[in-house]
């Protein structure tokens, strides 16, 4: 073990002090440290994406009603949204920081905003709203067929903007994207798995009374998700905004590169929410992958025949359900079996352990839309033509063929499993010290079991969605 | 001093908006299929489209019977979408979902049709769509893309014994004024909420102003 390990496991707050002198200091590089800190940052790439997704959301509502002809529908779910969680892993919540549905708020709120403070009960159920509307998303996707409808998928942008602009209009700050943006979820689980992070130097900031980087000064308004550099410990609400780094007097900032899903190994108050948000997660991983089988009808024509009904509705319902509840009940199984041996409670285990899914939720999740973005990349350039009234008949949208698609998400689901395994272990010992080995292996064959679900269903041909 | 609106009633107005702007989304929905029926050359053919018939994708079905009301199985059956005036939609905006295999069915038979219905046939044939059999006798389905509003001619050609017939249905499409309802209203509920807090944060700035007015006054 080494020292900053044995630290951690003695007094927590030295250990952070240790880890963030022994990583790197990405505002040691002055070029990124002044880009980051100019007034141009995040605000050019913040007005390249709000540029795009006016095109996009105008394409949806109003272009091509064929999916495969809509360069909304391409850019949105073949590019965009294969895209997120490599920027998660890579970038953190940046994502967060130039999204067009955030830009939105901050307009509104600049031009009408009343800035009130954020009801209790989003404060207190925030995460749980955010569980129940990635599930409900998910399921009206399937149910409505939104990512096979351009105007679905214009709809569902449209109602999200009516969010934003609600909460710009009545609450401070970015109170959509922190408390109620589905995305933003799975971006604050993700980011606790990415490499990179952004903190205060403890020892500047125990030295200061101003907090400028939560309050806000002239240069830039204050942390817009609510986060206090000053004591936060995990990435999960930050967005790389830098608007900390502007503001702060001391120079206090720094933006650090970390082993992927080491945040994860030191997590100090560990929620149930979140926990379930992760295994969730897996479930919906499961949902579109089980869904865009070629083998889907012929599961549906079963089902249709169990169930005594037709309606898609019921029966995709009900698939719907198992795939969410099964990896949800694995996970309490397994914290039941884990508590017969740490003898703490199932709930605990669950909670803490829940984390050690968002690796492998990472892995399924980029490997399942690997597929759209390799196997239908192109279509993005096709559509792309055809708003200039060009069209490409009988090309492969296909960017690389299907076999090297199916290695590189086996990759994948191999690296998951060894983030998964890791956090496991180090969540084990770092919770239980006594019983590290006895914790840890009931959840190391959890991500096992996890991991061959998953490569399983790549195995199997899947459709496409253009 | 209370604030007259408080954070439950700026909730309550606008889930009263949304609520209003998915009655008016959902105003225009309506369901069940929409049966169209046709006796020619002694079949009966039934072409059934969900109602209501849309831009874009539709599922249909078509059921052929004999005068004796006998189903009529085994048929090869296409479908074609015509606009009204006469001239066939381009290859690219009639999709087969069920199946991309194209069939030419008029090059082996002698057809019965007329001279123009014919030349009609020349450029309709890469845009037929076979269509699969159906989960009853003499059912056969796929579906049909029809790419913008106003009236169609969906044709349904037939081969069975080796005879080909063909039976063509009148199909009409309103413009979807639902759509510019829906974007209408979201529009509508996004400048409510905007107009809202416009007025929320001008009452409140004039009462701050008013109270430190008052204090100023109170000090002297």
């Amino acid at each position: 073990m080494s020292e900053i390990e044995t630290a951690a496991q003695a007094n927590p707050s030295t250990t952070i002090n240790n880890r963030v002198a022994a990583e790197i200091n990405l505002m040691k590089i002055p070029l990124i440290k002044n880009f980051v800190r100019s007034r141009w940052y995040p605000g050019v790439f913040q007005w390249i994406t709000l540029a795009v997704f006016s095109l996009i959301v105008f394409q949806l509502l109003a272009g091509p009603e064929a999916a495969h002809d809509n360069f909304g529908t391409a850019m949105t779910w073949v590019l965009w949204w294969p895209l997120i969680p490599i920027i998660f892993l890579f970038l953190g919540r940046f994502w967060c920081a130039i999204c067009p549905f955030a830009t939105v708020s901050d307009l509104v709120q600049k031009l009408v905003g009343n800035r009130r403070a954020v009801p209790k009960f989003l404060k207190k159920y925030g995460i749980w709203i955010i569980d129940a509307l990635f599930i409900m998303i998910t399921w009206s996707d399937h149910v409505f067929g939104v990512v096979e409808s351009p105007w679905g998928s214009g709809v569902l942008l449209l109602g999200l903007t009516t969010g934003v602009v609600i909460s710009g209009a009545f609450w401070e700050r970015r109170t959509f994207c922190r408390y109620l943006c589905f995305l933003g979820g799975l971006s604050g689980n993700y980011a606790r798995a990415g490499i990179l992070a952004l903190r205060g130097t403890p020892e500047i900031c125990a030295t200061c009374t101003k907090a400028s980087c939560y309050k806000g000064t002239e240069k830039a308004e204050g942390c817009p998700l609510f986060e206090f550099p000053k004591t936060m410990e995990v990435n999960a609400n930050c967005n790389v905004c830098a608007n900390c780094a502007k503001n702060c007097p001391n120079d206090s900032i720094r933006l650090t590169l970390r082993p992927p899903t080491k945040e994860l190994w030191f997590i100090r108050k560990p929620r149930l929410e979140e926990a379930f948000l992760s295994v969730v997660i897996m479930g919906i991983v499961f949902v579109q992958n089980v869904t865009m089988l070629e083998v889907w009808k012929e599961m549906l024509a079963w089902l249709e025949g169990v169930t005594g009904t037709t309606s898609y509705y019921v029966n995709f319902t009900i698939t719907f359900l198992i795939a969410i509840i099964l990896p949800v009940a694995l996970l309490g199984l397994t914290s039941l079996g884990a508590r017969i041996f740490n003898r703490d409670s199932w709930v605990r285990n669950f909670t803490i352990f829940g984390y050690a899914i968002i690796p492998l939720d990472m892995a399924g999740h980029i490997g399942h839309n690997l597929f759209h973005l390799l196997a239908e990349g192109k279509s993005v350039v096709y559509t792309a033509i055809g708003l200039f009234g060009q069209e490409v008949h009988g090309a492969s949208p296909a960017l690389v063929s299907t076999n090297v698609i199916q290695m590189l998400q086996f990759a994948l689901i191999a690296l998951g499993v060894v983030g998964s395994i890791i956090t496991a272990y180090w969540l084990a010992k770092r919770n239980f010290p006594a019983k590290s080995w006895v914790s840890f292996i009931p959840y190391a064959v959890f991500v096992l079991v996890l991991a061959g679900i998953n490569i399983w269903l790549f195995i199997l041909p899947m459709a496409m969605r253009m | 001093m209370t604030p007259v609106w408080t954070g439950k009633k700026i909730l309550c107005l606008v889930s009263t908006l949304l609520l209003l702007l998915t009655f008016f989304g959902n105003a225009h929905a309506d369901g069940g299929d929409h049966p169209l029926e046709q006796e020619v050359a002694g079949y009966h053919v039934d072409l059934v489209i969900e109602e209501p018939v849309k831009v874009g994708e539709n599922e249909v079905m078509v059921k052929l019977r004999s005068e004796e009301g006998a189903s009529v199985d085994g048929a090869i059956v296409e479908i074609e979408v015509e606009s009204s005036d006469g001239h066939v939609e381009e290859e690219e905006e009639v999709h087969a979902e069920v199946t991309e295999s194209t069939m030419n069915m008029g090059n082996d038979v002698p057809s019965e049709r007329t001279k123009q219905e014919s030349v009609v046939d020349e450029h309709a044939m890469a845009e037929m769509v076979m269509l699969k059999t159906g989960h009853e006798p003499g059912e056969y389905q796929g579906s049909i893309t029809l790419p913008k509003a106003g009236n169609w001619k969906v044709k349904v050609h037939f081969k069975h014994q080796d005879v080909e017939t063909m039976a063509s249905f009148p199909i009409s499409i309103a413009a979807d004024f639902s759509k510019t309802g829906i974007i209408g209203g979201f529009l509508s509920v996004n400048m409510a909420v905007v107009g809202t807090a416009a007025v929320l944060k001008r009452k409140t700035a004039a009462a701050k102003k008013a109270a430190a007015a008052m204090k100023t006054a109170s000090v002297q």
